[in-house]
């Protein structure tokens, strides 16, 4: 009897997943198999030219430059989520939900919006040049349409996903630890290399996986920061998808990223050896 | 004059608007086994902090081996604490939490592993040194913070309620083996309790703290036959109290009246001087009762028996000597026969020299 209440009620979780998790993914992997006719449905033939296709080498520089952003923008949550975490959850003291509120605040507008929000500050003729490099060189500098455009607007959208694992890592850590160090003749940076940082290892495996697999993914931001230089492949799918209408093709474009993400992920987990930490 | 190796000399601490140390002047003499005892909320474990270092005093001085230490941080004191919740590592193993004061004082790698082993040999858990922590009892828990406190040779052994987590029969090894450690080692300890059997069966001097002050500072044996104020004769051990007036002090007695007029006498006390009010107070386990007056110079009073609980080895007896003065005591049962009834009457008797006398205090 009580396990079939417990049962009761994972089902609508597990019906969720199904609905709108596994049946769309099967879909996406059928389509996959099949080639688009020449008026845009889908064929009926069982084929892997798709994958065939999407093996191209062409498609080489796209994938690693979406990983390298994948990589600098995570580095960079990394390193300017951390000490906010730290400053949050070990000085935020009874101003800390506030402060959480105040990170979550530009969740509350659109991405899109806030996206948008950035051409208008780095554009040529947008705030940061007018008031600060024009006056200061004379000239404007273009930032837009560039590496760095896009690593910046990945960063600033993602920085919430990396500080808040970590800041709940470093929350969970018992206070009498940190005492215990210094009590023990420990100085604060070696409190914080020998006690504080593997404590919260937990929370950064999780903050470079929340940051990692949805930069690697992303494609609005390198869609309206980047330029034809700063092609992602996520870029590269949603063209497909919406430009080309060959879905099937954007089917195993997506499969194959996917596959290779989980390969990644699956490394990282094992290298860091933290699959007992996420169990 | 022994040396002093602990000193706090009128510290205040106050958190928001409450004080939860005030004012208190405390030595600690080197080699000693001391303990602080008081209910919660009484400023031990404050006092702890402040020596430790996790807690700066806003008043006073305190002093490590007669050097002015307050306002360095912990760990540029020579003192190291067993947590309360032992505040293991949990990311290292055995060897690694009992190694991590030494790595951060630079001791070379070799000796590390001869004082880790020495001290985890110390504290009889040996075997252990690559568990991690999370895997241990809370009796070997302990044992490892122990260890790790111990193998830095501190000045001073802090010890927050270290014992308040196990179970009774482990506590009362523990509390032996404490002694024991603390004999062989000649380190000074410091032990933060509220069990007054922890602290007097312990300690050689035991300081009774009460709302942020120290009530009294004394040896165990003291603390409990010669109790300093009211507060103490109370949370010790359980006590009677009767309220009287002294009427005249003569070679280290006492004559003190109650308020019907009846006379007992009692030890002399510094502040118990002619005409001061007190209170008389006597342990249960002192008094006995008989059925006749005594005529040996014992103390006696007539009493009604109000309540008698038989509790096998003893029985506890409720008396009124007085409207509303009700006192407790415990009887042997020695004799199968000898029993008294709720209702009757009896005498109370006790030595001169069981009675305490103590400073009414205003209420």
């Amino acid at each position: 009897m009580k396990q079939r209440t417990a049962w009761l009620l994972v089902l609508p979780m597990v019906g969720w997943l199904v609905f709108f998790y596994l049946l769309p993914l099967g879909a996406v992997a059928l389509q996959s198999f099949h080639l688009v006719t020449p008026d845009y449905e889908i064929g009926k033939e069982l084929t892997l030219e798709n994958y065939r296709r999407a093996m191209n080498p062409d498609y080489y520089p796209v994938l690693l430059r979406s990983a390298s952003y994948a990589a600098a923008t995570t580095l960079a949550c990394l390193v300017l989520g951390y000490p906010l975490a730290y400053f949050i959850a070990l000085h935020g003291g009874r101003h800390k939900s506030l402060f959480l509120l105040l990170l979550m605040l530009p969740f509350w507008t659109s991405y899109l919006v806030r996206t948008y929000c950035w051409m208008t500050l780095l554009q040529t003729e947008g705030l940061i040049n007018t008031v600060l490099f024009e006056p200061w060189l004379g000239r404007p500098l273009d930032m837009l349409a560039t590496d760095g455009s896009v690593i910046l607007g990945l960063t600033y959208g993602f920085l919430p996903f990396a500080t808040l694992p970590i800041s709940v890592a470093l929350e969970r850590i018992d206070r009498s630890l940190l005492e215990a160090s210094a009590d023990l003749g420990g100085s604060p940076l070696s409190t914080f290399l020998k006690v504080v940082l593997p404590l919260s290892r937990p929370g950064v495996i999780a903050a470079t996986l929340l940051t990692f697999v949805p930069a690697m993914g992303d494609f609005v931001t390198p869609e309206l920061l980047g330029g034809p230089s700063t092609i992602t492949i996520g870029q590269a799918i949603q063209e497909q998808y919406l430009q080309l209408f060959d879905w099937p093709f954007g089917a195993a474009l997506a499969l194959l990223l996917m596959v290779l993400m989980l390969i990644g992920i699956a490394l990282y987990l094992r290298l860091s050896g933290s699959e007992r930490v996420l169990a | 004059m022994e040396e002093l190796v602990v000193e706090l000399v009128g510290v205040t601490k106050r958190f928001d608007r409450v004080t939860a140390v005030d004012n208190v002047t405390l030595q600690i003499r080197r080699g000693e086994f001391f303990s602080l005892l008081g209910p919660s909320g009484c400023g031990k474990t404050t006092s702890l902090r402040l020596v430790a270092g996790f807690e700066e005093p806003d008043q006073g001085e305190i002093r490590l081996d007669g050097k002015p230490v307050q306002s360095l941080p912990p760990y540029r004191r020579r003192v190291n604490t067993v947590f309360q919740s032992y505040a293991l590592f949990p990311h290292l193993n055995v060897y690694d939490n009992v190694a991590f004061g030494l790595r951060r004082s630079s001791v070379p790698e070799a000796e590390i592993q001869t004082r880790v082993s020495q001290a985890l040999e110390l504290v009889r858990l040996p075997d252990l040194l690559a568990r991690r922590t999370t895997e241990l009892s809370g009796g070997q828990q302990q044992r490892v913070a122990l260890a790790r406190a111990l193998v830095n040779q501190p000045q001073v052994l802090l010890l927050d309620e270290p014992m308040s987590a196990l179970d009774p029969k482990l506590r009362r090894d523990m509390r032996t083996e404490l002694k024991r450690l603390q004999k062989d080692l000649g380190i000074t300890f410091v032990l933060v309790t509220h069990d007054q059997e922890e602290a007097l069966s312990t300690s050689d001097r035991v300081a009774v703290m009460n709302a942020g002050k120290v009530e009294q500072v004394d040896a165990p044996r003291a603390i409990y036959e010669r109790p300093a104020t009211r507060f103490v004769a109370d949370f010790i051990g359980t006590a009677n109290f009767l309220p009287a007036t002294v009427r005249a002090v003569n070679n280290g007695r006492s004559t003190v009246v109650l308020a019907d007029g009846v006379s007992l006498v009692a030890p002399s006390a510094e502040k118990a001087p002619v005409g001061a009010r007190v209170e008389l107070s006597v342990r249960p386990e002192r008094l006995w009762l008989t059925r006749e007056p005594g005529s040996n110079g014992s103390n006696c009073l007539p009493a009604r028996v109000v309540e008698c609980t038989y509790m096998g080895p003893v029985t506890r007896y409720t008396v009124e000597v007085a409207e509303g003065v009700r006192l407790t005591t415990e009887q042997q049962n020695q004799d199968v026969v000898d029993g008294y009834q709720a209702g009757e009457s009896v005498f109370l008797q006790w030595r001169p020299t069981s009675g305490t006398l103590l400073p009414a205090e205003a209420r």
